[in-house]
């Protein structure tokens, strides 16, 4: 990964492409590598959709590496949801076939003539970049289907459907995953706008002839990436409660917490909520059957393999299988019930391109707002294809739960930056609260994740039992996992990293056999906090304060039942977790 | 890691109103029921690790290793061995489970300070006596303790049985051997058919 690939889509007599060294970008990865490169090279006042900001692709650190669970791909830019800065990142192929070819990044710069659409075709002998007159406001699974008959079954697809190419604030970026379905996302903050705004359909890789990237010191590099996967393995998260029931085995814990998130974040339990819990999903997924149904990773070299596949009533495919956020998303949080209703509305978000996250919310908020009934799931099926097909209605969902509320007279918005809050509500975990106020990408439940922050001992001197400190653990985690990020290591290793030292020993080891490093944990808390430090300035150079950093007023004022509490983190406390 | 019973687990005096003899294949089936709750027979005023080791009869080290997240009440517990049992109350167990969240709600993990507001905080002793509560099962719970619990005996709200029986006929005509209902045998495609009473039903079922 010593190039990048830079593509001015505005340039004169059309696209062009052209490769440079990595150059000051060099030992950089995944968020390290978008938020450093936007951060330098996005002007932080500039329009997200308009000529001066960047679009930029990056794999991570470790991807096209033999190291287990390497394939997230990070996709920055400056966001049409937030106003700041945005990394969200997606499995799938991409990540590693990129990493093979020795692409650190693709960039995407400039502003395309008279709304011309593109597609990008990337290969060891080079890349070629042609009109994509015929994708025009195809959905993602359509786009695949017509590239796969045009360069063959051996490519990985990074794609826009019509909600990207409308660029609409919700809209996502697809990346195929392992069958060449466009069912993996960067969900977050509208980055399908800024690729649509750029006039790329979609990214086509073919990494045939492209050798597995080698390290350093192979010897090392072997003896660490050993320890990882036994390590993930032996964990009774990452090698058996995920592959059984994936991240949807949370439905159940959540909503006994109190925290579930109920029509609107009106409540904090829902009563249907044993119909769509994991265990529940899991067994009519054995039960309907099939390749890869209830347990199926979403790119090779995944051994967690949190996914699976949801066949129809009738045994057709119709999506992969929902996570965790989307199941509460468009169930819970919208009253909804019924698995196979939650799995069309994924399927419909993976077509038109749309984070199932800001859908669903979005969808409660409309509901809330009488557009239509609470539990009514055909009600919200159409709203999402109000979206797909951009009719007025439709712009305006497909452009965010803010939005939606703004339009339509709702308070009760659970946005922070203007992005919605995924499946935890901050009165239950009022630590998630300080993340979901305080982090620079907007409300966001992997901004501050379970990383290891006991084993890096930071944050840890306090009694556990203890309320005091959340905001010095937001802060500690944040920094956590901005780095973690920049791997291209999938989140869900955080769990088997916390409980045992040597799994996170592991990944530095690996890092640093492959770089040919001496990394320690400290470096490892520096990269994150460097990466942090760059977002955070360019949120404020875009104008962000701290009033920025704080929860919608009625999650300081609405009790949620079942516990009857209110967000109580004080102001001041919120403005202290990044007082550096 | 197995669940195993103690050897001295007080059989329940109560008569059960339906027994079920089912093959191995069809025990997930129960999952929805342990998931949503049922009621069993629990000692009040004791703890949840009398409850769980000497009530159920799981392994101390189970209950210490294996079960990771526990709720009373929907409150999320940190010590079982002093969260004190109430009649009626409502106790939810369950496996690690992934993310911020499920670190975040583990008994006495290290992010349990995020979770302040809804931890169970101990309230005093209760008289000691023989009671019910609400037990539910998550994640791999359900497949490792759930037989067990249901070879023991449950109560459930009768008119869940009908859409039980109903979602599950084919499964159960392939998979449940016998069934007798107040002591008769009935014919298991007969079990979506029964009027099932608004109360309680004792429910014992039984790998065989």
């Amino acid at each position: 990964m010593d190039k990048i690939l830079r593509i001015d889509v505005g340039a004169q007599g059309g696209p062009k492409a052209t490769v440079t060294p990595v150059g000051d970008y060099a030992g950089l990865g995944g968020r390290a590598l978008t938020s450093t490169l936007v951060s330098k090279e996005v002007p932080a006042l500039c329009h997200p959709l308009g000529v001066e900001n960047k679009l930029v692709i990056a794999p991570g650190l470790l991807s096209g590496t033999t190291a287990a669970v390497s394939g997230r791909l990070s996709v920055g830019c400056k966001s049409p949801l937030t106003g700041g800065i945005k990394e969200a990142n997606s499995g799938g192929q991409p990540s590693q076939m990129l990493a093979r070819l020795g692409y650190a990044a693709i960039v995407l710069e400039g502003q395309p003539k008279d709304g011309a659409l593109y597609k990008v075709f990337i290969n060891k002998d080079g890349v070629k970049i042609t009109p994509a007159d015929n994708l025009k406001m195809l959905g993602n699974y359509d786009t695949v289907e017509k590239l796969k008959g045009e360069y063959g079954d051996k490519i990985g697809v990074i794609s826009i459907g019509p909600a990207g190419e409308m660029k609409m604030s919700a809209a996502s970026v697809a990346c195929t995953d392992m069958e060449l379905r466009p069912t993996r996302h960067a969900g977050r903050g509208g980055v399908g706008a800024v690729m649509g705004s750029k006039g790329v359909k979609a990214i086509v890789i073919d990494d045939t002839g492209a050798k597995m990237r080698a390290p350093k010191d192979p010897e090392a590099f072997k003896a660490a990436t050993k320890i990882w996967v036994d390590g993930l393995k032996k964990h009774p998260v990452t090698g058996q409660g995920m592959p059984a029931y994936g991240t949807n085995v949370l439905t159940n814990v959540i909503n006994e917490a109190g925290g579930y998130p109920t029509h609107n974040f009106m409540w904090g339990r829902f009563a249907g909520c044993s119909k769509i819990s994991g265990e529940t999903q899991a067994e009519l997924e054995n039960q309907r059957g099939g390749e890869g149904s209830a347990t199926h990773g979403c790119h090779r070299g995944c051994i967690i393999r949190c996914s699976g596949t949801f066949y129809d009533k009738d045994g057709h495919y119709l999506t992969k299988q929902p996570e965790y956020e989307t199941v509460w998303a468009h169930g819970g949080n919208c009253g909804i019930d019924d698995l196979d209703s939650i799995a069309m509305l994924d399927r419909m978000d993976d077509d038109f391109g749309l984070d199932t996250i800001e859908m669903g919310a979005t969808i409660g908020v409309a509901m809330e707002a009488g557009v239509a009934k609470f539990g009514d799931a055909q009600a919200a099926i159409n709203l999402v294809k109000e979206v797909g097909k951009g009719t007025p209605l439709g712009r305006i969902l497909g452009n965010g739960a803010a939005v939606t509320g703004k339009v339509f007279g709702v308070e009760r918005v659970p946005v922070v930056k203007g992005q919605s809050m995924p499946a935890y509500d901050p009165r239950a975990v009022q630590g998630i609260g300080v993340t979901y106020a305080t982090s620079p990408m907007g409300a966001d439940h992997t901004a501050g994740y379970a990383v290891a922050t006991n084993i890096l001992g930071v944050g840890g001197k306090v009694d556990p039992l203890k309320p005091e400190g959340q905001t010095e653990l937001s802060k500690n985690l944040q920094i956590a996992t901005a780095a973690l990020d920049s791997t291209g290591m999938c989140l869900f290793v955080s769990m088997a990293m916390l409980d045992q030292p040597e799994t996170f020993q592991a990944l530095i080891d690996s890092i640093n056999a492959f770089y040919g490093l001496k990394y320690t944990t400290d470096n490892f808390m520096e990269l994150g906090k460097s990466v942090l430090k760059k977002e955070r300035d360019f949120n404020t150079r875009a104008g962000f304060t701290s009033e920025h950093d704080r929860l919608p007023a009625f999650f300081k004022r609405d009790a949620l039942p079942p516990h009857n509490i209110v967000f109580n983190v004080t102001d001041k406390d919120l403005d202290s977790v990044f007082a550096w | 890691m197995s669940a195993d019973k103690k050897a001295d687990r007080p059989e329940t005096a109560n008569q059960p109103d339906l027994i079920l003899v089912v093959g191995a294949e069809l025990m997930s089936a129960f999952y929805e029921l342990l998931q949503r709750g049922v009621v069993v027979e629990a000692p009040i005023g004791s703890t949840i690790q009398t409850f769980l080791c000497e009530s159920l009869g799981l392994e101390p080290r189970y209950v210490q290793e294996r079960i990771q997240t526990i709720f009373l009440n929907g409150k999320a517990v940190d010590n079982p061995a002093s969260a004190v049992i109430r009649d009626h109350a409502a106790i939810a167990l369950s496996a690690a489970m992934p993310g911020l969240l499920g670190a975040t709600l583990r008994k006495g993990g290290f992010y349990a300070r995020m979770r302040g507001e809804i931890s169970h905080a101990d309230q005093g002793e209760v008289s000691p006596h023989q009671g019910k509560v609400v037990l539910k099962l998550f994640n791999l719970l359900p497949a490792e303790i759930g037989p067990l619990i249901l070879e023991k005996g449950v109560w459930v709200d009768g008119k869940t049985l009908k859409p039980f029986f109903e979602k599950r006929l084919p499964l159960f005509l392939k998979g449940c051997h016998a069934a007798k209902l107040q002591g008769g045998n009935v014919d298991v495609s007969r079990l979506a058919e029964q009027e099932w009473p608004e109360g309680s039903v004792f429910l014992k079922v039984i790998k065989g």
